[in-house]
Order: C-alpha cells, then structure tokens, then sequence
C-alpha cells in the first residue's frame, strides 16, 4: 500500500480520521474518574498553592496529546510510504545479487546470507509502505519475487538461492528494476543489496545496501587442456594460480582427468602473485578436466571464497575425419594422413568411378596433381598441383623457384605454421580473388591460396609436393592435419572453457545433464541455466563451464558516499515506537513522581 | 440494649465522668459545684458581714471568737447543661465508615455520661443552621430518647457553624458544656464561632471526626472532584505536591481550629472513623473530664 497511489483527498480524509481516532484516545484516557470529598474548597486551595508545580504536570496531557499526534502522523507518513532519510515512496524493487563473490565467507556466513537477511529486512519495511519486488541480480537478471505487499512471498521466493558461479550483471539488473518501478508510475525506489555498486544510471533512485568486508582469496585463474598436435591423443593443460591477497598463501594444486590424477603439486604463491602450470594427460576421447586448489593456508587469514579453488576444461576429443586422397602416388601425404589417429584415409589413382556419393562419404577430398571430375563439386577440397581450376581457383603462370616472401600462419588452415623457409621448384601463380586469403606468397604471386565460398572451403597448392622441400619439414605433417581440420569444418581442437552463464545449445532432443548429473530441460533448444560451474554432457559432448577466467579479486565494499548508501538506521517505525514508548514513560514519571519510590 | 452503645463501650461510660468548669454550670442546684457562694451545703469561706447581708447567715461562733459579723459563704452546686452539637451535613455521609455513624455514637455517649450524672443534655443536629434539638435529658433513663432522636437524625446541606451557634445561643441562654461533634470541613466560621461560645461562657469541646478521604486522600491521576455538600465540581490530576497540599491545608485548618478551642479554655479531639470506640470515647470523655478538673 502506498499514499502515493491515493488521490490526495482521500490521503487528507485518511489523517483526519487518524487525527480524530487520536483525539478521541486522549479524550479517553483524560476522561476522569468521579470522586465525592467533603468539600472542593481545600482541594481549591491546595491547587493555589501547587500552583507553580502542578501547572507542569497539568501542561504534560497536553504536550502528551502533542506528540502523540505527531507520533500518529509520523506512523500514518510511514506507512503511507515516505522513507526515512530518502524522501521516496512507493514501489521498492531490491536487486539481489548473486554474484560469483556473493559466496565469499566472512564470519562463517555468507555474504548471499547477509544479502539475504537484509533483503528480509527491507522487504518487511518496503511491503508495509507498498509493493515490493526482488530482482536476482545472478549472471542473467530473473525476477525473484513479483511485486507483492506480502512479505510473506519472500520466503518461497529465496529457497535456494544460491550464488552464480560467474559475474552478475548488476547493470541489467538495475535495469530491470528501474522498468519495474516506471511500470509502477515512476514513484518508487531500487535498492542493490551487493557487495559492489553498479555502474547504471536508472531513472528511479537507487541505493546501495553494501554487505562484505575485507576477504582474502587465491584462486585458479586459467585452466586450459589443448590436444598435442604432435602427440596424437595427448593433451596438454596449462593451468595459472594467482594471489588475491596481500598476504602470502600455499595450497596444493591437484588436476583430475575424471578420477585420473594428472597433476599434484604444492606451491607457495607471494602477495599478489601469479604461476601457472603444466601437466601432461592422454585421452583418445574427449578429456575432462577438472584443476582443484587443496590445503589452502594463507597467512594470517583464510581463503573466503571457494568458488574460485576449482576451474574446469575440457580436452577435445580426436575428430574422426574421413578423408580421400586421388593421387597417382604420393607416400609423403599419405604417410602423414594416414600417421594421424583421427584421420581415416581413402585413397584413389584416379577420379575414374568417383561420383557424387562417394565425395559425399568423405570430408576432406585431396586432389594431388589429378584434377576433380568434371560436374563434381565438394565442401572441402585440397588440391595439390592440380592444372587448370579447382573450385574457381586456376593456375596462372608458370614460376620457376618462387622464393616464399610471406606466409599467413595465422589463419586456421595453417594455425602457426610458418613456411617462409621451404623452398620450391616449379610452381603456378595462382589467381585469386579479393575475397582469398594468400597463405602462402611469394612476391606478387599467390602460391597457396584458401578460399570459402558459400560454406565450401579450398586449399590450393601452386606447386607438387615433389617440386618442394617441404615434405621433408616438422611443418608438413602439421600443415596437412591443420588444412584438412580446416576444410573439415573444425575451428579449434582446444575450446576454451565457457563462462558460466553461457547458452549451450542442444541439437535435437539430446539430453543435457548438469555437473551433479541432473537433466536440464532446454528452451527452444537452449540450456540457459549454466550459472554453475562444471562439466555438462549434452549427449556424448562434454561443455566445460568455468568461471576461471573471471575469477579476480573480491571486491570489499568500503564505505560509500552517504548518496550512495541506505542509511542502516533502524526501520522509523522501530524509532517511533521507541520514541513513543519513552514518551509514556518519562509522562508516567512526570505524572506519577515520588510514588515511583 | 443501645444500638449506638455496646457493652463494651457502655462499661467505659459507666466508669467515666464528665466534669464541668464551675462557670458553665446552670442556675439549678445539681451535681456541680457553682462559682456563686450562697445557701449551698459545702462551706467555702467567711467574709465582713456588710448591710443588707442576709442576718441569717451570720457566722455567730465566730463573732463570738473574733468579735466581728462575718457571714458564712457556701458554695451552691448547680447541674450542667450539655449540649451535643452533631454536625449533620452531607459531608458526614463520607469515610467507611461514614463519619455520621463516628458522630453519632459519640453523642450517645456524651448523652449517656451526662443523663448518668443529671446533668440536663439536649442534642443539637446542626447543618446550614441548628436544627430542632432533642428533648433535654437529666435521667439515664431517658437515654433511650436520645438514641431514637440519633438514629433518625439524617445527613443532608451545607455546614453552617455560625449560624448553627447563633441559633444555639438565642434558643439556650443558659451556660453549659457544649460539645461540638464535627469534620471541620469548612473552611471558614469555626474559630470566630468557638471564641463566640467562649465568650457565652460555655465550657467547649471540639470532638473532630475524621477519615482517611478527608486527611490523607491517596487519590491518583485524573479526577473529577464533587463537593458533597455543594455538589460543585472540579477536574484535577493528582500528583504528589497537590497531595501534598491538600494535606498541608486541611492540616493547618484543622490547627486553626484546635487553637481556637484551646484559647477559649476549651478541648480539641480528633477522632478518626477507624479507631476502635473504646479509644475513642476515653480520649474524648477523659479528656473533658481531666479539662474540668482544671
């Protein structure tokens, strides 16, 4: 309930009532009691000389009256909506948050506890003045609790709530909460009860409730398993630690592949230091990491945030890629395809009795110096000195010991492999187009070229492998498995591990289980509920959810601007009833003086 | 049997006496001993005879001793006239129990003493005046009578002592014990009234009936006041300095009284509703008897 919802005539007729209803009280309790003496005259007298202290106590009712009607008044305004040491009224939307930092340990509670009790707390005080909403500030903002004047829908509303592992959008939050209030009429205010302010400007006042103080954490901050692309079926994992204290810390940073320990080792990390780490693990599937800080000890204080001692990655498992070679003969390359685990090789003389359907069958199709079959076309195609045009790119003329002057490693197809020192024989310029990337350059002419077209990826070689040098090179094996992961439609073999928060999107009907194993329920195909950290399975795929990568220190909410800041005084009403309480007392004293002994 | 009289009480009454100054005793020859010497029975003195004097008198032993008239002086005993003043005013009808019963039975007893030795007793109910008195009693076997008029004797009016008094003394010229049974709660007209018996040669006794309500009201908060007798009222919140003063007021008023009954020769009792009657009666009877001793 608010005033401000009241037309002003009914707010006036509502505290003359209260003023009457008052008036009426005192004229109650001022109602005296009859009493026969045998004569008023000694009374009158008495009175004539009590006369200098009796005027104080006859003065008191009135002065009682008085501020028994300001009390009233005041109790009337505070219910009514004006908030004491704010000026606004009305609607309260309490943004919540539920930051990753909102888990941080302080006194054996956590600050979402104390978010919590506070949100209790002005929740009690904001339903007696009007509606109340909570707003969960968490990594998507979602409504808590719809505007209600019922305190008592809290209580469903905050069963539990925990915190995200990953950063809250306080600004959306905010946002949203400031839309609720307009929806309102505009007459209202927003509370964000976080341990950090947020940087949006809404249109309605908002203050910050601050909860937390000084936490100390050391926490993983990367996690990464990357496939060894020399080491078919080995990954790698890099992990870095760092300090998020002033102080000195050790722990025991232990590496899991599932319930295979792949590293365990201790480490002692200074003030605001960082390390990171190394390990080795195997996997011909997809490996799943999990990196655990143990036995932390920091000196002088204690590690206040958990959520940050565990990060977690996934090694991507080895792509079984069919791939066809049409080569009159090249062992090179087909001893290179055929040395990696995850590529299944097929190999062909000549296009004869190649259709449609057999390319279809394969991902990756190889022309070494046989040029595809007329009518035929693939998604990806590599094409090794073949003459004429493959996929639009055609020879153009003839280079003979074309010196490499670039070569662009970064490109996927090549992914770091740089060829500026492989020397070749005789070559073709090829012809591009301004919509190719020239991997490989010597001068003005284009010696390998990748282009995508329409979802079709090529690779042409201006050159046969037997006019190069490069065969003999560490970087062919790697420039053949890159390229043909390229043009079979594979960015990376390493993904990064996703924030929490992040969207999984499920093909089809595949079930989706959370880190705890439980099902998750996909919307229109996607999962949205990843604030957890974890491994989720979306059928046989493993999604890495770590919060990692924005694990940073704890904000420790210093004292803020008074503007800024609800005042942490008691709720009015407990004021005035303190207030009105004293009052009594002190008028029982007044009244009742020396009869108190 | 005494509706207004136990046993108890009686038996005290029957060993007490009231005593009478010589002043106040009446022309009437009775129990007490009269200031006028003349033809009594208990010699008092001898004087110069001087012409006129009654020859009868003349104390003829002594001229023959001394050669010289004398005349034998007697002293003449007279009876007393009592008369018990009952204030009946409404604010008699006050404290538990009311003062109206303290006072009646008070002058009963007065009635009792004084009928027991003769002496001629009238009560005199008085409120805004003196109301018709009761038969005058030198028996005690008329007490009966008097206990009758008591018990119907109702409380009602305003407290008028100084009409009461000139009233008394235009009805009953004669000197006597007058008793004055009373809450004193008027302010006004009882001491100029009491120096006004003095003056007319009564002897006085001032029995004051009091209460808790009337002394020490123990009266809290909010209250509106009405006077008994008047029915005026008035609102007032009690505190502990208006207490106070009430007390202080009716105490120096009370005093005032007492002072003015003093200086007239005469006996002030306060007599609370309380008290047990035997306490009562000998503070007050006793009282005026060791008074008329003086």
């Amino acid at each position: 309930m608010s005033f401000a919802t009241l037309p002003l005539i009914i707010v006036l007729g509502l505290l003359a009532t209260v003023l009457i209803i008052v008036v009426l009280l005192y004229l109650l309790k001022r109602t005296p009691k009859p009493q026969i003496v045998s004569n008023v005259e000694f009374w009158l007298e008495a009175v004539q000389r009590a006369k200098p202290r009796f005027l104080t106590s006859t003065r008191i009712p009135l002065l009682s009256l008085l501020f028994t009607l300001l009390v009233a008044l005041l109790l009337a305004s505070e219910i009514g909506g004006p908030r004491f040491g704010e000026g606004v009224r009305g609607t309260t939307v309490i943004v919540l948050s539920a930051d990753r930092t909102m888990g941080a340990e302080e006194g054996g509670r956590s600050r979402l506890d104390r978010a919590i009790d506070e949100t209790r707390r002005w929740v009690g005080r904001g339903t007696g003045a009007g509606e109340v909403a909570v707003v969960r500030a968490g990594i998507r903002p979602s409504i808590l609790m719809p505007l209600t004047d019922d305190a008592a829908d809290l209580d469903r509303a905050l069963e539990d709530l925990v915190a995200d592992d990953g950063p809250a959008d306080l600004d959306a939050a905010v946002a949203v909460a400031d839309e609720l209030v307009q929806r309102r009429g505009g007459t209202g205010q927003i509370l964000l009860i976080a341990d950090r302010a947020s940087e949006a400007r809404p249109r309605s006042p908002i203050a910050l409730v601050p909860v937390g103080g000084t936490a100390d954490s050391i926490g993983i901050t990367s996690l990464v398993a990357r496939r060894d692309p020399v080491a078919v079926g080995e990954y790698s994992v890099h992990v870095e630690v760092a300090s998020f204290t002033s102080r000195s810390a050790r722990a025991r940073l232990i590496v899991q592949d599932r319930d295979v320990i792949v590293f365990d080792q201790p480490f002692t990390l200074g003030a605001q230091e960082r390390q990171t780490f190394s390990a080795q693990g195997f996997s011909s599937a997809q490996g799943e990491v999990i990196a655990v800080l143990d036995e932390i000890e920091i000196a002088g204080s204690e590690d206040h945030l958990a959520s940050d001692d565990a990060a977690y990655a996934v090694a991507a498992p080895l792509p079984r890629t069919k791939v066809l070679v049409i080569t009159p003969g090249e062992p090179f390359l087909e001893g290179v395809l055929g040395a990696h685990g995850g590529i299944d090789v097929t190999i062909r003389d000549s296009v004869a009795g190649i259709s449609a359907d057999t390319l279809a069958e394969h991902q990756v199709v190889v022309f070494d110096r046989i040029a595809p079959p007329e009518g035929l076309s693939h998604p990806g195609v590599l094409a090794i000195g073949v003459p004429g045009s493959v996929s639009g790119i055609a020879h153009g003329r003839a280079l003979s010991g074309p010196r490499i002057t670039a070569s662009m490693a970064g490109h996927d197809a090549l992914r770091g492999v740089r060829l500026d020192s492989v020397r070749i024989g005789e070559a073709w310029a090829l012809d591009v187009e301004p919509t190719d990337h020239v991997l490989v350059r010597a001068g003005e002419d284009a010696l390998v070229v990748a282009r995508e077209n329409g979802g079709r990826r090529t690779v042409a070689l201006g050159f046969e492998l037997s006019q190069t040098d490069l065969v003999e090179r560490v970087a062919f094996p790697l420039f053949v498995h890159h390229t043909v992961r390229w043009l079979a439609g594979f960015h990376t073999d390493a993904p990064l591990a996703s924030v929490p928060g992040t969207p999984v999107v499920v093909p089809g009907d595949t079930p989706v289980l959370d880190p705890e194993g439980e099902p998750l329920e996909p919307v229109a195909g996607i999962v949205t509920d990843t604030g957890r950290a974890g491994i989720y399975h979306v059928g046989e795929r493993a999604i890495a959810i770590s919060g990692a990568s924005v694990a940073a220190q704890i904000p420790a909410p210093a004292p803020l601007p008074a503007a800024d800041t609800v005042g942490r005084l008691p709720a009015l009403t407990v004021l005035i009833a303190a207030a009105l309480l004293l009052l009594l007392v002190l008028e029982w004293i007044l009244l009742h003086r020396g009869r108190l002994a | 049997l005494s509706k207004l009289i136990d046993a108890a009480s009686r038996r005290l009454l029957d060993r007490l006496r009231l005593m009478v100054k010589a002043q106040a005793t009446a022309a009437r020859q009775g129990g007490h001993r009269s200031p006028v010497l003349a033809s009594g029975l208990e010699f008092a003195d001898h004087r110069h005879y001087v012409p006129g004097d009654d020859v009868r008198r003349v104390d003829w032993k002594a001229f023959a001793r001394h050669r010289q008239l004398s005349i034998r002086q007697f002293e003449e005993e007279r009876d007393a006239r009592v008369y018990v003043l009952c204030d009946l005013s409404s604010s008699m009808s006050r404290g538990e129990p009311p003062k109206l019963d303290l006072a009646r039975r008070l002058a009963a007893a007065f009635s009792y003493v004084s009928a027991k030795q003769f002496d001629a007793v009238q009560v005199v109910p008085f409120s805004e005046d003196a109301g018709k008195p009761s038969l005058a009693l030198r028996h005690r076997d008329q007490y009966p009578e008097i206990e009758r008029f008591l018990l119907a004797l109702e409380e009602g009016g305003k407290t008028s002592f100084p009409t009461a008094v000139r009233t008394l003394a235009t009805r009953h010229v004669g000197r006597g014990l007058v008793v004055v049974v009373t809450d004193l709660m008027t302010p006004a007209g009882w001491s100029d009234s009491f120096r006004l018996l003095g003056a007319l040669g009564h002897q006085l006794t001032v029995v004051r009936v009091t209460c808790t309500e009337d002394d020490k009201p123990d009266f809290r908060g909010e209250i509106e006041l009405a006077d008994a007798e008047s029915g005026e009222r008035i609102r007032l919140r009690m505190n502990k300095e208006l207490l106070a003063a009430y007390r202080q007021v009716v105490r120096e008023h009370v005093d005032s009284c007492r002072d003015a009954v003093i200086r007239v020769g005469g006996r002030f009792v306060e007599a609370d509703v309380a008290t047990p009657d035997e306490k009562i009666l000998r503070a007050a009877i006793g009282e005026t008897a060791r008074a008329g001793l003086r």
